[in-house]
């Protein structure tokens, strides 16, 4: 829902700038439900257009050719300005948006007051993203945040805003600006994305977005987790202005989910430790290695350039993983020979596994943490006890170091189960070395500081 | 001429080209049977004459014939097999899987073979052909002996027509043995204590050997060699089983004192000695037949249709009913790995800790300190000789009984461990399950539905729940399945309502159900032992942990192990007099946890409360933008107008109903638990009691601690009578107008059946306020309730009866002690099933 006004003289000009006519309410269909504008007030002094959104969810749920996108009746898709009312915008408003008035032609290209309200505006970044969005486009931006309930006070506040911008634009303008924006804030798009969506920002980003200083902000969030999306877009609008960067090179990596962005600076420790471990594979020559816990194939992907190791397997609990890095790592056009080194198989840490026998080196990074306390142990054994690689290398974060990132008690990721300080750490592997036969040495990974030590930990064990 | 053939063997034809041996297949065997070469040739190439593809076409004739042979189905190679080296692959595949290897050679002269070719126009090759097939024919008659076939029939020319084929049965397999069977482990000599043994089960030994109910004895061998009176254990059991009340599986000591009689150069040691000198007290005859008896033993039996599989040492299951020397030495000497000990003993491969088959095997040989089941094989060799008990085993009852020896008659060289272990030795095994056991594509046989197919994908998702969240697997013998609703209620205002529910069971020849109040927290499972011993004793874990509670699909309730040990605490006071009344040192219940937000805070922060709030915040606007565009007479906004309609009272009741289920706990006590199944104790899984036990022995144990303990309101309905069917919805009408969440209906008997079918264990009717939390603030608008009607219950009730199965298997078979995999791999099933695709708000 949202509401247009202006104080423009004779404000209801506004109507032939939207091409609707105040008198009556317009509904449009919709394949999701319906919109309509209605005019709550049309004086002289001020008029004010409210688009009226209705989505259906019963229809959205059930419907059966796949085009579903809701997959709950409980939903806060019909209260919140989201990508659905960026479809009613262009749907109601597509002459206004294309910049056409043929009544009043000259007030297209005439910047006139605008009052935005957007009265429910979902926003899961932090709340200032909302004017750091609207405010460099010629927007003073008020925010009102609402409670999530008031009998639940502990529950703390909602994710909703109601939000007002006021400026003097382009209606044309304002209307792009809303298109792109809010389902951008709101970062739950009901469609699949595909390349056309890198022409949407482009067309309607036109004139206004490759100059944003969020412009990074808004491709990524507006294309997801789609880095070759994301790279097209940043490519084309770095050409439309050459003064701004391609960047190409931190696209990829600077993508993360916004709950490790909060808190570590991951793009750079993520490399160092794969760095590291790629070094320590090295030094070992192994011939056949094991990464338990591949997860998308990251570090997969640095090991196949490891000379020496014709024998790679990756190994996820989660299927999505492995079909993520089935496709990162090309694997259905892979050679022969490279289907011969490195293959992927789902699979768990809780369960003996044969197929996890016989390697020379075993990386386990970044896995124990998410596995509960009361199951390491089954862990142990079918790691150490039935795979018995030759080599163990293992990392997990440092707890000590959530100082730094000023965490307090929290944990680095919301699916930690535990995390380590370097005494726990240490003693663990010692526990380990001795039950299993293992020799260790543990090292740090990251930028020591001086009482908390690396953010990572690092041991590599030997048999 | 009568051919004998096992029932299971590889039977190789052999034979020059033209001498008829696809004639001869066609006419004994099945067409299914024979494995032809030609046909191969013709399977890889289209033609069956082409020689180019020799290697493809025999590749994957040896592929099929292990393929059969595996699942020990007799076959047949057609092929001229004249070579050495053709036949050698056919052998070492026979041997992998311990068929009998038989060879039928067609002995047919050179010239009738060239002339049945020339007759046929794709057998134009020249003479030599048949020539050489010939030479190598005469070379390999020389062969055949150090190939060691186990039987080779040579025919002749006018031998082919008389030829007759008679299957015989493997000695190794006694189907219609059923038993009920006394098993006797090593008995060496122990004549005294064999006695007493076979008094104490029933035997009595004048005028003859024999059992007032008809049982079986089974001797696992080694009679001999060690203990005092090794003469009349043999003439014991010799007379047994020629009186058709015994089967003896050798061991090695027997095998061992028939080579020292029949005169073969034997080291007299461990005993032997002592077994020869008293046979030397015998006749020469008396000897002799013992020799024989012996030789004629076959090492091991199949009982009882497959399900019983005896042998002195074991038998793994692909060698079960088979016949190779492989299958015979596992029986006498099982498996070693080929180490020596410091005893200079030699070490065994534990192969019953990876036994997946479906017989129990029941063997000796090993003397152990206690006879133990591991994966339904049990060692009753309980080391009479040196000084331990003889031990049998009732068969089916599965009950031990031992005598404990007189003395110690010898020393063991290895000493049989001197203390118990913590944990048995199932245990032991169970502290790790196998991918293998859970992974693929996988069958379950439950007793309440037969066989359940667990389909590969959900066995994915079913792997990373499990991993990921599940509690340790030990603790896992029951997850709860899925609960249907009632048919959609056509009543103005109601998508459900009690009629449609009572009306399914009454469609369903259910005369009682039990009509119980759905509590609105979170469902769980609890396990409740009496003290940390008694859980570490009954579910092999370690620690000091007296029981669990789970969530409905398998995750420790709580975070805090604090909070869980508490309410643990407090449900264990409670329990004492169940533990007493069942005679069991632990209880499973099945529960609902609340407060709801005690679970599902995360859900309430990040959908009800959001939807709430942004609904009202959303239908205040409406609100005003009508009444600003009403004001000034806006044309066409009827359908605007009937869109915001309601929506202000819409949002602020679903909220109200969730905040209902929703409050703070500040201690212990804030936790509310009520109970409604008692599903399990020692020796019972209590499905077999009627819901209203469950009620009223739940609502003693919730009496006992009414703080924490929700008693569950319920009431017994007599489907006949209009008048109880009538106040049940009388009843539904003032639970939910209170602000529950509605009704659980059950069958009485708990487990009910309809021509043959399973019925519902249970449908739920939820209220229509409730139901705003899965249907939406708005679903009661007509246009919305109208289409929500339509929805099809029977996968989601298909799939309740599955898991409803697979939970009940999984008690059951926790019960009875079978290993924690059998357990588990119905526990994950129903977590693999719960990952269906359906529509999951049902």
């Amino acid at each position: 829902m949202l509401l247009i006004s202006t104080t423009h003289r004779p404000a209801t000009d506004l109507g032939y700038l939207l091409h609707k006519n105040p008198v009556r309410a317009q509904e449009v269909e919709l394949t999701f439900g319906a919109a309509w504008v209605v005019y709550p007030e049309a004086t002289e002094e001020r008029c004010t257009a409210a688009v009226m959104l209705q989505i259906d969810p019963v229809g959205l749920v059930r419907r059966k050719d796949g085009a579903g996108s809701l997959a709950q009746y409980v939903n806060d898709r019909p209260y919140v300005a989201s990508s659905f009312l960026s479809v009613a915008l262009s749907e109601l408003f597509g002459t206004a948006i294309a910049g056409r008035c043929k009544e009043r032609p000259e007030l297209v290209t005439t910047p006139i007051p605008l009052e935005i309200r957007v009265p429910v505006l979902s926003c899961r970044a932090a709340e200032e993203r909302i004017a750091r969005l609207f405010a460099p486009l010629g927007y003073e931006v008020s925010t009102s945040r609402l409670q999530l309930d008031e009998h639940f006070p502990e529950w703390g506040e909602s994710h909703y805003y109601d939000v007002t911008l006021r400026g003097t634009v382009l209606l044309r303008d304002a209307l792009r600006h809303l298109y792109l924006l809010l389902p951008v804030l709101d970062a739950k798009k009901h469609y699949f994305m595909d390349k056309t969506e890198v022409d949407k920002l482009m067309s309607k980003g036109e004139g206004w977005l490759a100059n944003h200083p969020e412009k990074d902000w808004i491709v990524r969030s507006s294309l997801g987790r789609k880095p070759s999306l994301m790279r097209e877009a940043l490519e084309q609008l770095a050409n439309i202005e050459e003064s701004l960067e391609a960047e190409e090179n931190t696209v990829d990596e600077a993508f993360i989910a916004p709950e490790e962005s909060a808190t570590e600076p991951k793009e750079s420790l993520h490399t160092k430790r794969h760095n590291r471990i790629v070094e320590r594979v090295r030094e070992i020559k192994p011939q056949s290695l094991v990464d338990l816990g591949c997860g998308d194939g990251k570090l997969l992907r640095q090991l196949i350039k490891v000379q020496g190791l014709n024998r790679i397997l990756g190994m996820d609990v989660s299927y999505f993983e492995i079909e993520t890095a089935e496709r990162a790592l090309h694997l259905d056009e892979a050679s022969p020979h490279i289907r011969e080194r490195i293959q992927l198989i789902h699979g768990s840490l809780m369960y003996r596994d044969e197929r996890l026998e016989g390697f020379d080196v075993a990386t386990v990074i970044e896995v124990i943490e998410h596995l509960d306390q009361a199951r390491l142990a089954a862990f142990e054994r079918v790691v150490f006890e039935c795979a018995q690689p030759k080599h163990v290398l293992l990392t997990t974060p440092n707890r000590e170091y959530n100082a730094v990132y000023e965490l307090d008690d929290k944990f680095r990721h919301t699916d930690h189960r535990f995390e380590w300080d370097r005494e726990q750490f240490a003693t663990w592997v010692e526990r380990i070395s001795e039950i299993y036969g293992y020799r260790a040495q543990i090292e740090g990974i990251g930028e020591e500081h001086e009482a908390f030590g690396c953010p990572s930990q690092m041991v590599v064990f030997t048999r | 001429m009568r051919l004998e053939i096992p029932e299971f063997a590889m039977v190789t034809i052999i034979g020059t080209s033209g001498s008829g041996k696809s004639t001869f297949c066609r006419k004994h065997f099945l067409p299914t049977e024979v494995l032809s070469s030609d046909t191969y040739r013709g399977y890889v190439c289209d033609d069956e004459d082409s020689l180019d593809v020799s290697d493809h076409a025999f590749e994957a004739l040896h592929f099929m014939l292990s393929k059969r042979l595996e699942l020990g189905r007799l076959t047949v190679v057609d092929a001229t097999n004249v070579q050495k080296e053709s036949r050698a692959p056919l052998l070492k595949i026979a041997q992998k899987w311990h068929a009998l290897r038989i060879a039928i050679v067609l002995d047919i002269p050179q010239q009738v073979c060239m002339d049945r070719n020339a007759l046929r126009p794709n057998r134009q090759f020249g003479p030599h052909v048949v020539r050489n097939q010939r030479n190598n024919l005469r070379e390999s008659f020389r062969l055949f002996r150090s190939e060691r076939w186990n039987k080779i029939y040579v025919l002749k020319p006018e031998d082919i027509d008389s030829v007759e084929i008679v299957r015989s049965r493997l000695w190794s397999r006694r189907p219609e043995e059923h038993g009920p069977f006394d098993i006797i482990g090593d008995i060496h000599g122990c004549l005294q204590e064999l006695h007493q043994l076979l008094a104490e089960l029933g035997w009595s030994l004048e005028p003859e050997i024999s059992h007032p109910e008809g049982r079986k004895l089974v001797l696992l061998g080694d009679l001999v060699d060690r203990g005092p009176d090794p003469v009349g254990v043999l003439k014991l059991a010799m007379d047994a089983v020629r009186r058709g009340v015994a089967i003896w599986t050798p061991g090695n000591h027997d095998m061992k004192l028939a080579r020292a009689l029949g005169g073969k150069n034997v080291t007299l040691n461990h005993g032997l000695a002592e077994t020869m000198a008293a046979m030397n007290e015998q006749s020469a005859e008396f000897r002799t037949e013992v020799q024989q008896f012996i030789t004629d033993l076959v090492s091991h039996a199949v009982l009882d249709d497959g399900k019983l599989c005896v042998a002195h040492a074991g038998m793994r299951e692909e060698m079960q009913g088979r016949g190779s020397s492989a299958v015979r030495d596992f029986a006498l000497y099982g498996e070693t790995t080929g180490e020596i000990d410091e005893f200079g003993l030699p070490v065994r491969y534990p192969w019953a800790n990876q036994y997946r088959g479906k017989a129990m095997v029941v063997y000796g040989h090993t003397p152990v300190p206690r006879a133990e089941w591991v994966n339904n094989t049990i060692d009753i060799d309980t080391g009479c000789c040196f000084g331990g008990s003889l031990t049998a085993l009732r068969y089916p009852e599965r009950e031990l009984v031992s005598v404990p020896a007189q003395r110690t008659y010898a020393e063991p060289a290895r000493r049989i461990h001197a203390e118990m272990p913590t944990f048995t030795g199932q245990q032991e095994i169970d502290t790790l399950l196998d991918l293998s056991d859970v992974t693929g594509r996988r069958s379950i046989e439950t007793k309440m539905v037969g066989r359940i197919t667990i389909q590969e994908g959900n066995a994915i998702a079913a792997l990373e729940v499990m991993s990921r969240f599940a509690a340790d697997p030990r603790w896992l013998i029951y997850l709860p399945p899925t609960m249907s609703p009632c048919q959609s209620s056509e009543r103005d205002g109601y998508l459900e309502y009690p009629t449609e529910a009572l009306s399914y069971f009454a469609s369903q020849g259910v005369e009682q159900v039990v009509c119980e109040e759905k509590h609105m927290g979170s469902r769980a499972v609890a396990v409740v032992c009496k003290n940390p011993d008694a859980a570490r004793d009954r579910f092999g874990v370690e620690g000091d942990s007296s029981g669990v509670i789970v969530t409905r699909t398998g995750r420790q309730f709580f975070d805090d192990p604090d909070i869980e040990r508490a309410l643990l605490d407090r449900l264990l006071n409670a329990s004492g007099f169940l533990f007493e009344e069942l005679k069991s040192d632990w209880i499973l219940l099945d529960l609902e946890l609340m407060p709801w937000s005690a679970k599902a805070v995360s859900l309430l922060k990040e959908q009800y409360a959001p939807v709430a709030s942004s609904a009202l915040a959303s239908a205040c606007v409406w609100s005003e933008v009508l009444q600003g565009a009403q004001a000034r007479g806006v044309t066409g906004a009827e359908s605007l107008i009937l869109a915001g309609h309601g929506r202000i009272e819409s949002s602020e009741r679903f909220a109200q109903v969730y905040r209902r289920y929703c409050w703070q706990v500040n201690s212990i006590e804030d936790y509310k638990l009520a109970p409604f199944h008692l599903l399990a104790s020692e020796g019972h899984v209590h499905t077999d009691k009627d819901h209203q036990w469950h009620m009223e022995t739940l609502g003693r144990l919730c009496d006992a601690d009414p703080t924490i303990l929700v008693r569950t309101p319920y009431r017994i309905v007599n489907l006949n009578s209009e008048q109880e069917v009538l106040e049940a919805c009388a009843w539904w009408e003032s639970l939910v107008g209170k602000g529950g969440e509605g009704m659980v209906v059950k069958p009485f008997s708990f487990i009910a059946h309809h021509e043959n079918k399973l019925v519902q264990p249970a449908v739920k009717c939820r209220g229509p306020e409730y139901l705003r939390l899965i249907y939406g603030p708005d679903y009661l608008r007509p246009e919305n309730l109208n289409r929500l009607r339509s929805r099809g219950l029977n996968r989601k009730r298909m799939l309740a009866h599955r898991e409803f199965a697979l939970g009940v298997e999984a008690m059951e078979r926790f019960v009875r002690y079978e290993p924690l995999r059998r357990v588990h791999e119905c526990v994950f099933g129903v977590l693999a099933l719960e990952s269906e695709p359906v529509d999951p708000r049902l």
